[in-house]
């Protein structure tokens, strides 16, 4: 019951925004089992991540755990669930509640005369041919955005983790302020980056690279790509960040005493050690980059339309709930096999780059 | 690039010194290169809506037809706007307080206590921060109109809570397991109950984290943009007053000057604040680097 890395758990915490939710779940008798595991990566933000360096503080908080519990047993039984009820019953009321009525919902047709008994109806009607197109044009723009995004956040999160020095700390400042700031002023911005007479075409144009204005630039899979990538760079690096934060220096040290260059380094080294971190990553962008349907409807026009945008058309525009509500949790369901899988293969690859 | 053409009589240990230094140079290059097309990916959008803010044109765009303040101007009399940011300001300063609350109950028991169910409910109060925010935006919506709760910016404060609170637990645990057990220990056998010492000796000594989580969650707050857009009802917030000018391309430029100054404002406050809660971590002894990562 208290195992923190059961499979739900693990879920949970190979988010991105989160990726040290292990942390919060995790005891100090588990933290020290847990960073000796394969998990290393993905809850980088444990702390003591690396075995070795197992703190004091992790035997000498289980001794008092255990006294403790002995002791004055009694005392302190009803204390967690005090503090834990109000947090808990807001999620239940406010998380859980509107979760099941939207699966309840998904299931019943109200609309249209429907009487609100058990129908498959509306999930026939969310998987229509148009509908499964766009599907599987999210799909493909998502999975480049997030391809584009780690071979970017990859290089970046290793120079400011390894290579920058006294600029880390500014840097992963930079990175926190750029998630802080408003995403639809950015968006904003792009649109008038790439406008038809917008900053790069006029630029183009002036220096006499094209002669008329690129039209590709705005409201095409191109400017959702783009918009995208450049939006969730942070959820990207910061994990990322955190993965490389655990490798030890002694063994980049190492690698460079025994003769290895950069690129066998890394490739022998910074790769393996960061394998499932890659993969909590990919999982952690791939999700909000699915449900992210300002970015299409802002800058994507009619060829850049993602099921994000389908769904909150659903809702607002069409008043189709149930249909709604079907195609929200279809996406629920391919999102979490995707972190599941995810999270398997990272497990996989990790014992086999261990052994 | 000096790249030293080494003479025939030179001894073997300087060629290889100018080389290494070649190679060094190089790599610098790429790197601040490297560096400076990711800054231009992050901040250049805005900094190009700062630009063309003072730009006299109605198009947002070239060519540049000299500065003006006029839209600044025009955009003192945008009530609508005003109002929506005086929302989302509300909402923020509301969400942000009872999150901390939150947070901070369900880490200090989920890592000071061992209990039953802390394993389900330790998952279960991360979860909001795996599910998709269109998920739980759109849930709000039928589950208000259901319970028949008219949809507002109390409604959005709500969803607010629901989304943000989880990562104040996150941070928040992260820096609990980090505390010498000891302190807490200590607290107690002198006398004082768990409330006290969670009041007295937890808090004062986690405040920096605690004001970072603040700043996170204030943003998440104020920036979110899905979930208030699916329980505003016909209420707006700054992000969807800002989406749906966006969408009918009405007063861009006035749009772009209000942009320009919500932004110039946060990037003011979010860095004072950074650099106050750096220096007070650091006095604790703690890391800033991990309260950042968390995030």
């Amino acid at each position: 019951m208290d195992d923190p890395r059961k499979p739900g758990d693990s879920a949970a915490t190979a988010d991105p925004r989160e990726n040290h939710g292990a942390a919060a779940t995790a005891d100090p008798r588990e933290n020290a089992e847990l960073s000796a595991t394969v998990d290393a990566g993905a809850f980088a933000m444990l702390g003591p991540v690396h075995p070795d360096e197992r703190r004091p503080h992790d035997e000498i908080q289980e001794a008092v755990l255990d006294v403790s519990y002995a002791g004055r047993g009694n005392r302190r039984r009803w204390a967690p669930y005090v503090f834990i009820s109000t947090p808990v019953g807001v999620l239940l009321t406010f998380f859980a509640g509107p979760l099941a009525v939207l699966a309840v919902y998904s299931f019943q047709v109200r609309s249209r005369g429907g009487d609100g008994s058990f129908t498959l109806d509306n999930y026939r009607a969310a998987v229509q041919p148009n509908i499964l197109e766009v599907a599987g044009s999210t799909f493909v723009l998502a999975t480049i955005s997030m391809l584009i995004l780690l071979v970017l956040a990859y290089p970046l999160a290793y120079f400011i983790a390894l290579k920058v020095g006294r600029w880390e700390i500014p840097l992963l400042l930079a990175l926190a302020l750029s998630d802080e700031l408003n995403p639809l002023i950015r968006i904003f911005g792009w649109r008038t980056i790439l406008a038809r007479n917008g900053l790069v075409n006029t630029v183009l144009q002036n220096l006499g690279i094209t002669q008329a204005p690129l039209d590709w630039l705005l409201f095409t899979r191109f400017s959702v790509v783009l918009v995208l990538t450049a939006s969730w760079m942070p959820y990207a690096v910061i994990p990322l960040y955190a993965a490389m934060k655990t490798i030890d220096r002694r063994v980049l040290e190492a690698a460079s005493d025994l003769g290895a260059g950069w690129f066998t380094t890394f490739r022998t080294v910074i790769l393996p050690l960061t394998a499932t971190g890659f993969v909590a990553t990919m999982v952690i962008v791939f999700i909000p980059i699915v449900s992210d349907f300002a970015t299409p409807g802002l800058v994507g026009g009619t060829s850049g339309r993602m099921l994000a945008s389908v769904i909150e058309d659903l809702f607002t525009r069409r008043g189709e709930w149930g249909v709604g509500s079907a195609l929200t949790f279809l996406l629920l369901i391919v999102s979490g096999v995707v972190v599941y899988l995810s999270y398997r293969i990272a497990r996989i690859r990790n014992l086999d780059t261990s052994t | 690039m000096r790249a030293m053409k080494p003479e025939r009589t030179s001894p073997p240990a300087p060629r290889i010194y100018w080389t290494l230094a070649r190679r060094r140079r190089t790599a610098t290059a790429v790197r601040v290169t490297f560096l400076a097309v990711m800054a231009l990916l992050l901040f250049g959008p805005i900094v190009v809506l700062a630009v063309f803010s003072f730009n006299r044109s109605i198009v947002i765009g070239f060519p540049f037809r000299g500065g003006t303040l006029e839209w600044y101007r025009a955009a003192l009399g945008e009530t609508a706007a005003w109002d929506s940011l005086r929302a989302s300001l509300q909402i923020a300063l509301v969400v942000t307080p009872m999150c901390l609350l939150l947070g901070l109950l369900s880490a200090f028991a989920l890592s000071r206590f061992r209990f039953r169910l802390r394993g389900v409910t330790g998952s279960f109060i991360l979860l909001p921060l795996v599910i998709p925010w269109l998920l739980i935006g759109v849930s709000g919506l039928i589950f208000f109109s259901l319970v028949d709760v008219r949809l507002s910016l109390w409604t959005v404060g709500v969803m607010h809570v629901v989304i943000a609170f989880p990562l104040v637990t996150a941070l928040l645990s992260a820096q609990l397991v980090r505390l010498d057990p000891h302190i807490h220990e200590a607290s107690l056998d002198l006398g004082a109950g768990e409330i006290e010492t969670l009041r007295h000796v937890i808090i004062p000594l986690l405040l920096p984290t605690i004001g970072a989580s603040a700043v996170f969650v204030f943003s998440w707050s104020f920036n979110n943009f899905i979930v208030s857009f699916f329980t505003a009802g016909f209420d707006n917030t700054f992000p969807i007053w800002v989406f749906s000018s966006l969408r009918r391309a009405r007063d861009l430029p006035v749009v772009n000057a209000l942009a320009t100054l919500i932004s110039f404002v946060q990037i003011v406050v979010i860095v004072g604040v950074w650099q106050l809660l750096k220096v007070r971590l650091e006095r604790r002894g703690q890391d800033i680097r991990d309260v950042v990562a968390g995030a």
